[in-house]
C-alpha cells in the first residue's frame, strides 16, 4: 500500500498530465497499470497521475511500422491477431512469458514494462531485436523519439543521478516497431524453473535472409543476463554474410561474447547464466533457421 | 475523493482516500466478501474481479482506478443482486437482513425470504465447480469462477453487459447474439486459471469444472 499517497489525478489530455508531473517531480509518479508501483509500498510517493484516460491504448499499423500505445495492456498484445503473426509471434510469446497470470497481463502495460524499475523483462530483448523506437514527451512538451536501447541508457542515467524521484522526466506515449521483410525469421526462447515462473534467462533473435540463404543481417539479444537487453554484437557480426547452418551457429555462439560477466541474483548465479547463455542463444538461432 | 462506478450492475458512489485499494473498498465498504484478501501482491488471484469484462487483481488496483468503470464480483450472479438490495448496501435505509459475514453464513436469512429458491440458484460455472468437486476450503473458488467467466466472455460464450446506463444490466450468462466461438481448449483453460493459486485441489478439479461448464454452455445453445 502506498502509505503517503495523498492525491490521485486522472487527466484527459497529455498537456494536463505533463503539467501535473512537472509540478511536483520529486513526489509525483506516473501510474499506468500499477502492477509494480501499487504493491511496492513506496513511502516517497505522494501524488499519482493515472494515464489511463489519455487515449494511448491504440494499436495501429502504418505502411512500415506497428505503433503500440503506451497504455496497451500486455494481454491485448497477446490477443491481437496481427501480433500473433508478426515476427513469428515473438512479441506475443514475450508478453505471455512476462507473467503467467492473465490478471497481471490485463493490468500491466507496455509503457510501464519499458519504464519498470525491474531490469529483468522478457519483453525487453524482443523489443531490442525488433529495433523498436520509443516516443515520449518531456516536461517541456517536446515530442522525442529514441531507439529503445538509447532510451534505456537515458532512463538509467536519470535514475542513477536521482533526478526527479529517480525516474525519467517525461511520459512515454508510443512504441513503434518496424515491420520485418518477408525474407526474415524471428525467435524467442527462455529458461525458467517451470513455465509459469519468471525467466532466469531469455533470448531473442531476428535474421534477415539474403540471396542464397545467406544471413544479410542478424540481431541477437539476451534478457535477464546483465540488464534489460544485451545485444550480442560479436554473435551478430559472426553470422552476417554467412550461410546459416548448425555449424555456423555453433561457431558464432563460441565467440568471445561469453566473457561478458552476467549478474548473480536469487534466481540464478553468475556461473549458471554464463553456462546457460550460449546454449540458449544457439537454440534461439536454430529456431530461426527452422522458421526460414 | 468521490468515486462513482458500476458494481454488479448497480451505480455506486463511495468516498475514499487516494491510497485505498479496490480490494479494501469492495470488502469493507461494498460488502463484497467473495473478494478474498490474500497476498496483496497480485500473486494468488484470490482477490480477482472483472473490470470491464477483464479479470484483474483488486489488491494491486487503487479504488480510484475504477472510477466510471464497471466492476463485477461473484455477488453479481443471480440471487446475490437481490440479496444485496435487501441489505440496502450503500443507502441510509436499515437493512432488512443483517449485513456482514454472519448474514452470508446464516441460513435463516435465506429461509425468511419469500422466494428462497432464487438464492439457491447457482450460475452454471458455480454449479460445475460443485458437481466436479472442485471446491475444498473454497478460499480460491470465487477467483477461479471469475477467471473462468472472463475466459468465456473472451471466447464469446457469454455476453458481457455494455456499460450503458440506459440498458438494463443483464446477468452475465445471456447468450451472445453473434455466433459463439468453439469452447476453450484445455490449454486456454489452464492459461486462464494460471493466476489463481489453490493449495487444496491441485488444479485438476477446477480445470475439470471449467471444461464441464464450457460443455454445458455449448450444449445449452
Amino acid at each position: 500500500m502506498l502509505m503517503n499517497l495523498r492525491k490521485y489525478y486522472r487527466p484527459r489530455s497529455l498537456e494536463a498530465a505533463v503539467q501535473l508531473l512537472s509540478a511536483n517531480p520529486a513526489r509525483c509518479l506516473v501510474l499506468a497499470g500499477g502492477t509494480y508501483l501499487v504493491p511496492s509500498g513506496r513511502r516517497d510517493v505522494e501524488e499519482l497521475v493515472d494515464i489511463s484516460a489519455l487515449k494511448l491504448k491504440v494499436m495501429k499499423q502504418d505502411a512500415a511500422v506497428i505503433r503500440i500505445g503506451a497504455t496497451v495492456a500486455l494481454e491485448t498484445i497477446i490477443d491481437n491477431p496481427r501480433m500473433r503473426k508478426f515476427a513469428g509471434g515473438i512479441m506475443r510469446d514475450a508478453c505471455r512469458a512476462n507473467s503467467a497470470s492473465r490478471m497481471i497481463r490485463n493490468q500491466r502495460t507496455l509503457g510501464g514494462e519499458i519504464c519498470s524499475p525491474l531490469i529483468f523483462s522478457d519483453v525487453a530483448p524482443v523489443l531490442s531485436v525488433l529495433d523498436s523506437r520509443v516516443k515520449f514527451v518531456n516536461f517541456s512538451m517536446e515530442e522525442k523519439e529514441l531507439p529503445i536501447a538509447e532510451f534505456w541508457v537515458n532512463l538509467d542515467r536519470h535514475r542513477s543521478k536521482k533526478e526527479p524521484q529517480g525516474y525519467f522526466s517525461g511520459l512515454i506515449t508510443e512504441v513503434s516497431i518496424p515491420l520485418l521483410p518477408k525474407t526474415s525469421s524471428a525467435a524467442f526462447e527462455r529458461i525458467a524453473q517451470i513455465p509459469s515462473q519468471p525467466s532466469l534467462l531469455s533470448a531473442a533473435a531476428v535474421i534477415h535472409w539474403g540471396e542464397g540463404g545467406v544471413c544479410s543481417e542478424a540481431r541477437v539479444a539476451l534478457g535477464s543476463y546483465r540488464g534489460r537487453a544485451d545485444r550480442l554484437a560479436a554473435v551478430e557480426d559472426a553470422l552476417k554474410g554467412k550461410a546459416l547452418t548448425r555449424e555456423s551457429i555453433e561457431a558464432a555462439c563460441g565467440t568471445n561474447w561469453t566473457s561478458l560477466s552476467p549478474v548473480s541474483d536469487n534466481r540464478a548465479s553468475e556461473a549458471y547464466r554464463s553456462a546457460a547463455a550460449p546454449s540458449l542463444v544457439r537454440r534461439t538461432l536454430e529456431r530461426c533457421l527452422k522458421g526460414k | 475523493m468521490e468515486l462513482n462506478f458500476t458494481l454488479n450492475g448497480r451505480r455506486r458512489s463511495f468516498d475514499v482516500a487516494a491510497n485505498t485499494t479496490l480490494l479494501s473498498l469492495l470488502r469493507n465498504e461494498a460488502g463484497c466478501l467473495s473478494v478474498k484478501h490474500g497476498c496483496e501482491t497480485g500473486e494468488c488471484g484470490a482477490c480477482c474481479i472483472l473490470l470491464d469484462g477483464k479479470v484483474v487483481n483488486s489488491c494491486i488496483l487503487l479504488a480510484a482506478q475504477v472510477d466510471e468503470r464497471e466492476v463485477f464480483t461473484l455477488e453479481g450472479f443471480p440471487g446475490w443482486v437481490d440479496y444485496l438490495k435487501r441489505l440496502n448496501v450503500g443507502t441510509d435505509e436499515p437493512a432488512k437482513v443483517s449485513a456482514g459475514p454472519s448474514a452470508f453464513q446464516n441460513p435463516e436469512a435465506f429461509a425468511t425470504d419469500q422466494n428462497p429458491a432464487e438464492y439457491d440458484r447457482l450460475h452454471p460455472i458455480q454449479q460445475a465447480f460443485v458437481d466436479t468437486h472442485a471446491i475444498q476450503c473454497g478460499f480460491c473458488t470465487p477467483g477461479m469462477v471469475l477467471s473462468v467467466l472472463a475466459l468465456f466472455i473472451g471466447r464469446g460464450l457469454i455476453d458481457w453487459p455494455a456499460l450503458n446506463p440506459k440498458r438494463k444490466f443483464r446477468m452475465a450468462m445471456v447468450p451472445p447474439k453473434k455466433k459463439p466461438f468453439p469452447p476453450p481448449t484445455l490449454d486456454e483453460i489452464r492459461d486462464a486459471l494460471a493466476g489463481n493459486l489453490c493449495r487444496c485441489t491441485g488444479y485438476v478439479k477446477p480445470i475439470e469444472a471449467a471444461v464441464e461448464a464450457a460443455k454445458r454452455f455449448v450444449e445449452s445453445k
